[in-house]
């Protein structure tokens, strides 16, 4: 096929409005230059954002920074995903024409692009040592398969920044998300049951207690119950050398589950 | 047909029901309680029954008696209707079934495949109306069908509303005087919102009234500009009908762009309040604004509960409205007077109301391009969750969230059939892992006489489950959470509960079916009824 003949169908493919339907799989996306972008982004925060975040973070809807979409990654596919919805969600389908829909695929592509890893100066295995050893962090937290779940599992924890890592590190109470607050209940024959909240309701709480176990509460059969929002974490500050500090954050920074 | 085919016909001719008139529906309530032949249950729209089989000191004794599990993930906003014995309902998002109410088992079942859709807030529809022997249902692609109660065949077909233009129907239609009365969804899409009246017999239109005022109409000098064009207003949640003033009362919904009111100047006219239209005519005889020029998605889509009783010693035909905004107003239903406003709820974004009823604005907590937090969150301090009233109690019992969003002024950006908001709000959905405040739903009960919560059922999360109360002093709700509950109605305590595993987001239902009573209602994507043990 000659070049002119594949831009002609990449152009009709963009601008019918039969292009929201039909016509584009295997398809490159024509309209992916800066002006693009910024076209599909005007879109995407009048029309997306609501439920997928302003910056494509997430919210109601999934994050779309990860490049990696469940109903197919490739520019044709997330360009269907958007025209036609998807069926059983809060997806719904959409009414731009091709041109508009090729420019919410670029962005959409932007949000995960040019991201490169943050570096820093420090050895992965080294760190993995200190994480088992020195810090004795594996008494509580799991990583590779390895330690303990009574605090929040780390094997994914590397998509965080490496401040964050820092804060968490040296600074654990600085801030404690809602996920990994405590829930603490007395029951009416006055055992203690403790442990980290995994969910509450209206009528109970989950919790995983300090021996490991699933622990689901009524609140009716507690005589007192209480959420606590600080670390039970220790800090390290003053407890590592700089380069300790540095392999273990670049072994932290290495966790990612996929 | 063979003969065993023609005799099962004739059998499911023979327990289906008997020709459902717009008089039988009026006099239901009193007459009929064993059924449910509309989607508030009655045109007062109490949600209340005069049912007494399961009542406070029995309740604990209900036990699940049959599970009709859908085959559709979407989410179940829906109310079945009951009629001697049958139940209809939607599978989401258009499909319609005849279910034995006594043990789930399925008659018939109609599919429609809608075409192409954009609606806001899923693939969803929220029940059907029944005329004579007849069931109606407006479709997400905007058609109204009519299927033939008795056989789920397909009597017609008609074209609503554009769904390439935003539009989509998702109510259920109001059977009036021998006429449908429903309006479009679509507020988030720049519609041009109306209430229409349709002859059951063949889809032809009887009258429209625009609740988005054309050029020429009253209230269309409310928006500045074209803005009226692409105005919003748009009807997703039945109303209500008074036999003796012939008068129809609907909640209209919000504004478009929902978020940015640089432009759209002036009230916005009829967004965000109840109109009072004559059930024959149409015409409108007043009508009530919740939340003029609103910045905040405050729809007023929720039901108007009608209610005959005193109010500061005199007798009254009244209306209570718990209104998104947060605020929970008492009105004149013969003229739309303002009696009584109080809040409900946390609310910032006005300071109170005038004597009138209307908002004292509180510009501080307008949306902003930096973004500012405000007290009804999005989804308000209510919705379209249905309260119920119970005249032995005399308390208005509503389904409330505690929780602010933060309101984001953007560029609304208009394109045929897609969003047109205007916005970005954030904090749409509380999360109780996620938010360091995640605030919480309630059931409150308030005296309509003051406003005051007599008193108030606290939930870790919030509830999009409506409400019914019954002559047995009972409350029914559900939540988010999945668990359906029942509580005193006089008093709040829990007195049954039990975890159904799927968020409620519907209105329960009671009802008689071979003669004994029972509660259904809808949780996750299945239905579940329940009643006594034998």
């Amino acid at each position: 096929m000659k070049v002119c003949s594949l831009a002609l169908i990449l152009a009709t493919a963009a601008v019918s409005p039969l292009a929201a339907q039909h016509g584009v799989e295997g398809l490159a996306n024509p309209y992916n230059t800066p002006e693009d972008i910024a076209a599909g982004g005007r879109l995407f925060r009048s029309h997306c954002g609501v439920c997928h975040g302003p910056k494509g973070e997430g919210g109601r809807a999934p994050s779309l920074m990860t490049g990696r979409f469940r109903h197919g990654s490739d520019d044709s596919s997330v360009y269907r995903t958007i025209s036609e919805g998807i069926p059983g969600t809060e997806m719904p389908a959409t009414f731009f024409n091709g041109q508009q829909l090729w420019q919410l695929v670029a962005f959409s592509r932007s949000l995960s692009e040019g991201k490169a890893a943050e570096q820093i100066d420090g050895d992965v295995d080294k760190g993995r040592m200190i994480f088992a050893g020195k810090g004795s962090c594996t008494n509580c937290h799991m990583a590779e398969g390895k330690g303990r779940r009574t605090a929040p599992d780390l094997s994914d924890i590397g998509k965080r920044s490496l401040a964050d890592l820092e804060s968490s590190i040296l600074r654990p109470n600085e801030k404690v998300l809602p996920r990994h607050w405590v829930a603490k209940g007395l029951t009416k024959d006055g055992k203690t049951v403790q442990g980290m909240r995994l969910n509450e309701d209206t009528h109970s709480v989950q919790l995983i207690d300090q021996n490991e176990r699933l622990v689901s509460l009524a609140k009716a059969d507690l005589s007192s119950f209480e959420v606590i929002k600080t670390s039970t974490m220790p800090s390290y500050d003053g407890k590592f050398s700089k380069s300790e500090l540095n392999d273990l954050m670049s072994y932290l920074a290495s966790l990612r589950k996929n | 047909m063979n003969v065993i085919r023609l005799f099962a016909a004739l059998c499911l001719a023979a327990a289906l029901p008997a020709q459902v008139t717009s008089d039988r529906i009026q006099k239901a309530a009193d007459a009929e309680p064993e059924n449910w032949l509309t989607y508030n249950g009655s045109y007062d729209s109490q949600h209340f029954r005069q049912l007494k089989d399961i009542n406070r000191e029995n309740v604990s004794n209900l036990e699940l008696k049959w599970v009709w599990q859908a085959q559709s993930l979407e989410k179940f906003e829906m109310t079945p209707l009951i009629v001697d014995d049958v139940m209809y309902i939607v599978q989401m998002p258009n499909d319609v079934l005849a279910l034995d109410a006594k043990t789930g088992s399925v008659y018939w079942s109609y599919t429609h495949i809608p075409g192409k859709t954009n609606v806001c807030c899923g693939r969803v529809n929220r029940g059907l109306a029944i005329h004579e022997d007849t069931l109606y249902m407006g479709t997400i692609d905007g058609k109204l069908l009519a299927i033939d109660a008795k056989t789920g065949g397909l009597k017609w077909s008609k074209h609503m509303v554009d769904a390439d233009g935003g539009y989509s129907l998702t109510v259920a239609p109001l059977v009036v005087n021998d006429k449908l009365i429903f309006g479009s969804a679509g507020g988030e899409y720049g519609i041009q919102g109306f209430i229409v009246a349709i002859d059951p017999k063949n889809g032809d239109e009887l009258w429209r009234f625009n609740t988005i005022p054309r050029p020429g109409e009253p209230g269309h000098e409310t928006w500045g500009g074209d803005s009226w064009k692409r105005g919003g207003g748009s009807i997703w949640v039945t109303g209500s009908y008074d036999p003796e003033l012939n008068l129809t009362y609907w909640g209209v919904g919000n504004p478009s762009p929902d978020w940015n009111i640089d432009v759209r100047p002036g009230d916005n006219l009829y967004s965000d309040s109840v109109v009072a239209l004559n059930a024959d005519t149409g015409k409108l005889e007043w009508y009530f604004q919740f939340t003029p020029n609103d910045a905040w998605d405050f729809d007023a889509v929720q039901v108007p509960v009608l209610v005959d009783r005193e109010f500061k010693g005199k007798q009254r035909k009244l209306m209570l409205w718990g209104n998104r905004n947060g605020f929970f107003y008492v009105l004149d239903r013969t003229n739309g007077e303002f009696l009584l406003g109080e809040k409900f709820a946390k609310v910032t974004w006005a300071k109170g109301l005038d004597e009138k009823g209307r908002p004292i604005r509180n510009k501080d907590f307008e949306p902003s391009r930096e973004g500012t937090r405000s007290w009804p969150s999005v989804q308000g301090a209510t919705n379209w969750y249905a309260p119920s009233y119970n005249h032995k109690t005399g308390l208005f019992y509503l389904s409330t969230w505690e929780y602010s969003s933060v309101y984001h002024k953007g560029d609304p950006t208009y394109s045929r059939g897609n969003r047109y908001v205007g916005s970005l709000p954030r904090g749409v959905w509380p999360n109780v892992l996620e938010d360091e405040d995640p605030g919480h739903g309630s059931i409150q009960a308030l005296d309509p006489e003051t406003g005051q919560k007599e008193w108030e059922f606290k939930m870790a999360n919030v509830t999009e489950s409506g409400l019914l109360s019954t002559d047995g002093d009972i409350l029914i709700s559900g939540s988010k959470e999945g668990h359906f509950f029942v509580l005193d109605s006089f008093t709040g305590e829990q007195l049954w509960t039990t975890s159904l595993g799927g968020r409620i987001a519907a209105s329960p239902t009671t009802y008689k079916a071979g003669g004994k009573q029972l509660i259904t209602v809808a949780a996750g994507n299945s239905l579940f009824t329940f009643g006594l043990k034998e």
